[in-house]
C-alpha cells in the first residue's frame, strides 16, 4: 500500500491524464479540416500494479500518441489517384484542340473551305468577271489564314504544354528534394505524426504528379520509385533528378530522371507527355494532320490550276519551288507532287491574242534534271527558259509575246511551283500566289486550246475543275475530300477526348471512394471529439474530487495527531 | 463505415458540382443553340456535321449555278424567239415580193423593212447581256458577228468573229452534272459560208429588192425557209436545258431541305429537351444543397446543454 501521499500522485497522474487526452482532442478538432492530416489517439493505459499482494492497481499512464492512418488505404488513394490525373491533363490538352473544329457547320477552317471551292464556282460561271475572281482570292486568302491561324493555335498549345510540363518537373523535382529532407528529419524524430503527415503529403502530390510507389522503413523514413519502373525518384536523404528533353514546339517529349528515361510516365506529367508526344491523337497528330492537308490542297489546286490560262497571259513565270541541286534529276529533288513521266504543253500567244506557236516537252523525272528540263524548254520554239538561284524561269521569246500553258500531264509544273494558285507546301506556309494577288486576271478560270490556238475570256472550263475538287478524293491518300479529312480529323480528336474525359470521370468517382476510405480512417469526426472530451472532462473533475477527498483524508488524520 | 466530417462536406460539394456542370452544359445548349460544343460531345456527329457542311455549300452553290444558268437560258430563249419572228416576217416579206404583180416602189419599201430586219438581226446577234456576249461562244467579249457596211451605212456582209462562235459554256448544276447555257452562233444562223447564212441571205434579199430583181428575189424563197426552220433545232434544245435545269433545282432544294435538316439534328440544341432538363437538374441541385445543409451543420455541440 503506498499511503495516502501515493494516493495523491495516483490522483495527479489521473490529472495528467486526463490534460494530455485533452490536448489530443483539441489538437483533432482544431485541425479537423487539415489536408492529409490523421487523427491521433492519446494511448493511456492503466499504470503498472506496485503492491502483488493487494491487487489495485497505481491509475493511469500515458502510454504515447497514436497516428490513426491505413498505408494500404494510402496506396490504393495513390494508385487511382495517378491514372485520374494522367486522364486529366490529357483530356484538359485535347478539349482545347478540339475548340478548333467546334461549332462543326461552321468554324473558321471548315467554312473557309467551304467557301473557298464555292468561289471558284461563281468564277466558273463570270470568268471574265474581275469582282468574282477578287471574291476567290480572299476566299482563298482566308482558307490559308485560317489553316495557319490553325497550326499557330496547336503549336501554341504544345508550348504552353511544354511550359506546364516543365513546371511539373520542377514540381517533382522540388517535392522530392523536400522528402529526403524530411526523411532525414524523420530519422531524427522518430514517431513525430505531424513529421509523418507531412511526408504522406508529400508521397501524395507525387503519386498526382509522376505516380510512385512509396515503401516505408522501420524508422518511418520512405523509399519513393516511380510507377511501372524501378527508378528510384527518393532514396532516404537522396532524391533524383527528373528532367525533361524535347523542344517546346514539334517532335515528341519525354522525361527522365537521372539520364534514365521513364517510357511511359503516369500521373499529370504523364497525360501532358502523351498528349504533347502521340502522333496518333496527340498534338503531333493534329500538326501532322493539318501539315497533310493543307499540303493536299495545295497539290490539287495547284495541279489542276497549272495546265490553265487567265484573261490575261503572263509573259514570264517563275518557280516557287527552289531546288537546291538543279543538276539532279527531277524524281531525286523531293518534289511535291513527285513528277511523273509524261508531257507537258507550252503556247505562244502575241499580245493581243493572236496564236503563234506551241511546244510540247516530255519529262523523265528519272534522268531529267532541272537544268535539262530548262534546256529542252529553251529549245522549244519562241521560248526560254533558265534556272535562276534553284527556280525554274519560262519566259516568251519575245518581250512583246505572252505564254500559255495546255496541259501537264508530268505534274512538273505544280512540283516546281509555276502558274499555282498557291505558293508554300504545309500549314504554316500556305498562302495564295502573290502574282495572282498582283493581278486578278492571272487566275486560270480557262483552259487554252493549244490545237486550235485559242484562249477565250468567256471559258470557265478550268475554274469549273477547280471548284470540282471540292468533291474530289484528294486528301488522305487520295481516300477523302478534304472536308471529309477534317471531319475525320475533328471525330478522331473528339473519339479520343472523349474517352480520357469519360476515364477522367470514372476515375473521379474512384479516388473519392478511395479518399472516403481514407477519410473514413484517418479523418476527424468532431462528433467523436466532443464526446471524447466530455469524456475526459468527467475523467478530470473525478480525478481532481480524488484528490480533494485525499487531502481531506490527510486533513482529517493530521488532525487527529492535533 | 465511420464517417469523418471531411466525407461529408466532400460529398455535398461533388454532388453540386456535378450537378452544376450539368447545368452549365445543358444552360450553354439552349443558349448558344447548338448541341456540339465541342468534338468530344458527339465525335460521330462532328464528323458527320462537318461533311454535311460540305454537302451543304456545294448544294447552295450548285443552286446558285443553276439559278444564274435559269436566266441565261431565258435569256436565249428570248431572243431565239426574237430572231426568229423577224426571219418569219422576212420570208412572209420575200414571198410577197416574189409576187411579179408588186412594182418598184413596193420592192424598193421592201428593201427598206429587209434592212430594218437585217440590222435588228445583227443587233440581237451582237447582243451584250450583263456585259457578256451572248451568241459569242466562250469569247464573250467579242461581238460574234462583224459587220462590213457601205457608204450609205448598210451593211454589204457579216462574217462570224473568226476565234470562233460556237464554244460551249457549261454551268455544273450537280455533282458531274454539266449542262450548256449558250447557243453557239452558228447553230442560229448558220456558218458564215453557208448559202443559207440568214444575214448574207437578208443582205442579198434587201439588194434584190432594191434592183426591183423579181427572179433573183424568188430564188431566195428556199433558202430563206431553210434558214428559218433551222431557228426550231436550238429553240427546241433551249427548251430542253430549261426543263432539265429546273428539275435540278427542284432536287437540289430536296436535297437542301434534306441535308440542313440532317446537319440541324446533328447540331441544333433540342431546346425542349433541354430545358426540361435544365429544370430537372434545377430541382436536383436544391435537392443537393438541402441534403447538405442538413447534413454538415448540426453536431453533437447542439445537444450538450
Amino acid at each position: 500500500m503506498s499511503g495516502l501521499f501515493g494516493l495523491l500522485n495516483l490522483g495527479a497522474r489521473s490529472l495528467n491524464a486526463a490534460q494530455f487526452a485533452q490536448a489530443t482532442v483539441g489538437n483533432n478538432a482544431a485541425n479537423s479540416v487539415t489536408p492529409g492530416f490523421s487523427r491521433r489517439r492519446a494511448q493511456i493505459v492503466e499504470g503498472p500494479i506496485i503492491n502483488a499482494q493487494i491487487r489495485v492497481g497505481s491509475g493511469v499512464h500515458i502510454a504515447g500518441l497514436q497516428r490513426i492512418r491505413d498505408t494500404l488505404l494510402d496506396g490504393q488513394w495513390r494508385l487511382d489517384s495517378e491514372d485520374l490525373q494522367f486522364a486529366k491533363a490529357h483530356a484538359g490538352v485535347l478539349s482545347q484542340v478540339g475548340e478548333l473544329f467546334t461549332p462543326p457547320d461552321d468554324n473558321a477552317l471548315i467554312s473557309s473551305l467551304n467557301a473557298f471551292f464555292a468561289a471558284f464556282g461563281d468564277v466558273a460561271s463570270r470568268p471574265e468577271d474581275t469582282a468574282a475572281r477578287r471574291v476567290l482570292l480572299s476566299e482563298g486568302q482566308g482558307f490559308a489564314d485560317a489553316v495557319r491561324q490553325a497550326k499557330k493555335t496547336v503549336l501554341g498549345l504544345e508550348s504552353d504544354t511544354f511550359t506546364t510540363l516543365s513546371d511539373r518537373v520542377s514540381e517533382v523535382n522540388g517535392v522530392a528534394a523536400r522528402l529526403a529532407a524530411l526523411n532525414t528529419v524523420i530519422r531524427q524524430n522518430q514517431g513525430d505524426p505531424s513529421l509523418l503527415d507531412e511526408r504522406d503529403r508529400l508521397v501524395d502530390r507525387l503519386a498526382e504528379l509522376i505516380g510512385v510507389r512509396a515503401t516505408e522503413s522501420n524508422d518511418g523514413t520512405v523509399q519513393v520509385v516511380v510507377s511501372g519502373t524501378g527508378v528510384q525518384l527518393v532514396d532516404g536523404d537522396l532524391a533524383g533528378m527528373l528532367a525533361l528533353t524535347g523542344a517546346p514546339t514539334g517532335g515528341s517529349v519525354s522525361v527522365t530522371v537521372n539520364g534514365v528515361s521513364l517510357p511511359s510516365p503516369s500521373g499529370e506529367i504523364g497525360g501532358l507527355v502523351a498528349a504533347r508526344s502521340s502522333t496518333t491523337d496527340g498534338l503531333p497528330y493534329v500538326l501532322d494532320s493539318l501539315d497533310a492537308l493543307a499540303r493536299d490542297v495545295i497539290t490539287a489546286v495547284n495541279g489542276v490550276h497549272a495546265s490553265g490560262s487567265g484573261l490575261t497571259l503572263p509573259q514570264s513565270v517563275t518557280g516557287s519551288v527552289t531546288v537546291a541541286n538543279p543538276a539532279l534529276p527531277l524524281a531525286g529533288a523531293g518534289l511535291i507532287p513527285p513528277p511523273t513521266a509524261g508531257t507537258f504543253t507550252l503556247g505562244v500567244f502575241d499580245s493581243s491574242g493572236a496564236f503563234i506557236s506551241s511546244g510540247t516537252v516530255t519529262v523523265t523525272p528519272s534522268t531529267m534534271s532541272l537544268t535539262a528540263l530548262a534546256a529542252a524548254l529553251d529549245a522549244l520554239p519562241n521560248i526560254d527558259a533558265s534556272v535562276s538561284g534553284g527556280k525554274l524561269v519560262i519566259s516568251a521569246a519575245s518581250a512583246a509575246n505572252r505564254l500559255a500553258f495546255g496541259p501537264d500531264l508530268s505534274s512538273s509544273l505544280v512540283a516546281l511551283g509555276i502558274n499555282g494558285f498557291f505558293i508554300g507546301t504545309d500549314a504554316s506556309t500556305i498562302a495564295v500566289s502573290p502574282d495572282l494577288t498582283g493581278d486578278t486576271n492571272l487566275v486560270a478560270a480557262a483552259q487554252a486550246d493549244l490545237t486550235a490556238g485559242v484562249v477565250s475570256p468567256g471559258d470557265g472550263r478550268n475554274a469549273r475543275a477547280l471548284a470540282a475538287l471540292a468533291g474530289a478524293d484528294l486528301a488522305a491518300g487520295n481516300s477523302q475530300t478534304a472536308a471529309e479529312y477534317l471531319g475525320t480529323l475533328g471525330g478522331t480528336l473528339g473519339a479520343a477526348t472523349r474517352a480520357a474525359s469519360a476515364r477522367a470521370t470514372t476515375l473521379e468517382t474512384v479516388v473519392r471512394a478511395a479518399d472516403d476510405q481514407r477519410q473514413s480512417v484517418a479523418g476527424v469526426n468532431l462528433d467523436e471529439e466532443l464526446a471524447d472530451m466530455v469524456r475526459y472532462q468527467h475523467a478530470f473533475e473525478a480525478s481532481a474530487k480524488f484528490i480533494k477527498t485525499i487531502d481531506e483524508m490527510v486533513s482529517t488524520l493530521l488532525g487527529l495527531v492535533g | 463505415m465511420r464517417i469523418a466530417g471531411t466525407i461529408l462536406v466532400n460529398h455535398a460539394l461533388d454532388a453540386m458540382r456535378t450537378t452544376l456542370s450539368n447545368m452549365a452544359r445543358n444552360q450553354q445548349r439552349v443558349a448558344t443553340g447548338r448541341q456540339i460544343q465541342s468534338p468530344a460531345d458527339d465525335p460521330a456527329g462532328q464528323a458527320g456535321a462537318t461533311r454535311l457542311a460540305a454537302r451543304l455549300s456545294r448544294v447552295a452553290q450548285w443552286k446558285r449555278q443553276a439559278q444564274s444558268a435559269m436566266n441565261a437560258l431565258d435569256t436565249n430563249d428570248r431572243l431565239l424567239t426574237q430572231v426568229g419572228d423577224i426571219a418569219a416576217q422576212a420570208e412572209v416579206i420575200a414571198a410577197s415580193g416574189a409576187d411579179g404583180a408588186k412594182g418598184l416602189q413596193e420592192r424598193q419599201a421592201f428593201a427598206v423593212e429587209v434592212d430594218n430586219f437585217l440590222n435588228e438581226i445583227v443587233d440581237l446577234v451582237n447582243v451584250r447581256d450583263d456585259g457578256r456576249h451572248v451568241f459569242s461562244g466562250r469569247e464573250t467579249l467579242t461581238a460574234p458577228l462583224i459587220v462590213t457596211r457601205n457608204a450609205q451605212n448598210q451593211i454589204t456582209a457579216a462574217t462570224w468573229n473568226p476565234r470562233g462562235v460556237d464554244g460551249t459554256v457549261d454551268v455544273e448544276i450537280g455533282d458531274g452534272i454539266t449542262v450548256q447555257v449558250n447557243v453557239g452562233g452558228t447553230a442560229v444562223l448558220g456558218a458564215d459560208t453557208s448559202p443559207t447564212f440568214l444575214p448574207a441571205l437578208l443582205v442579198s434579199l434587201r439588194d434584190a429588192f432594191a434592183a426591183n430583181d423579181q427572179a433573183a428575189v424568188s430564188a431566195l424563197l428556199d433558202p430563206l425557209a431553210a434558214a428559218t426552220k433551222r431557228l426550231a433545232s436550238p429553240v427546241s434544245e433551249t427548251g430542253a436545258r430549261q426543263r432539265q435545269v429546273q428539275h435540278a433545282l427542284e432536287s437540289l432544294d430536296a436535297e437542301e431541305l434534306g441535308a440542313r435538316a440532317a446537319l440541324s439534328s446533328i447540331v441544333d440544341t433540342d431546346v425542349a429537351r433541354a430545358t426540361l432538363e435544365l429544370s430537372q437538374q434545377e430541382v436536383v441541385y436544391q435537392a443537393a444543397l438541402q441534403a447538405a445543409a442538413r447534413a454538415i451543420q448540426p453536431t453533437l455541440l447542439d445537444f450538450l446543454r
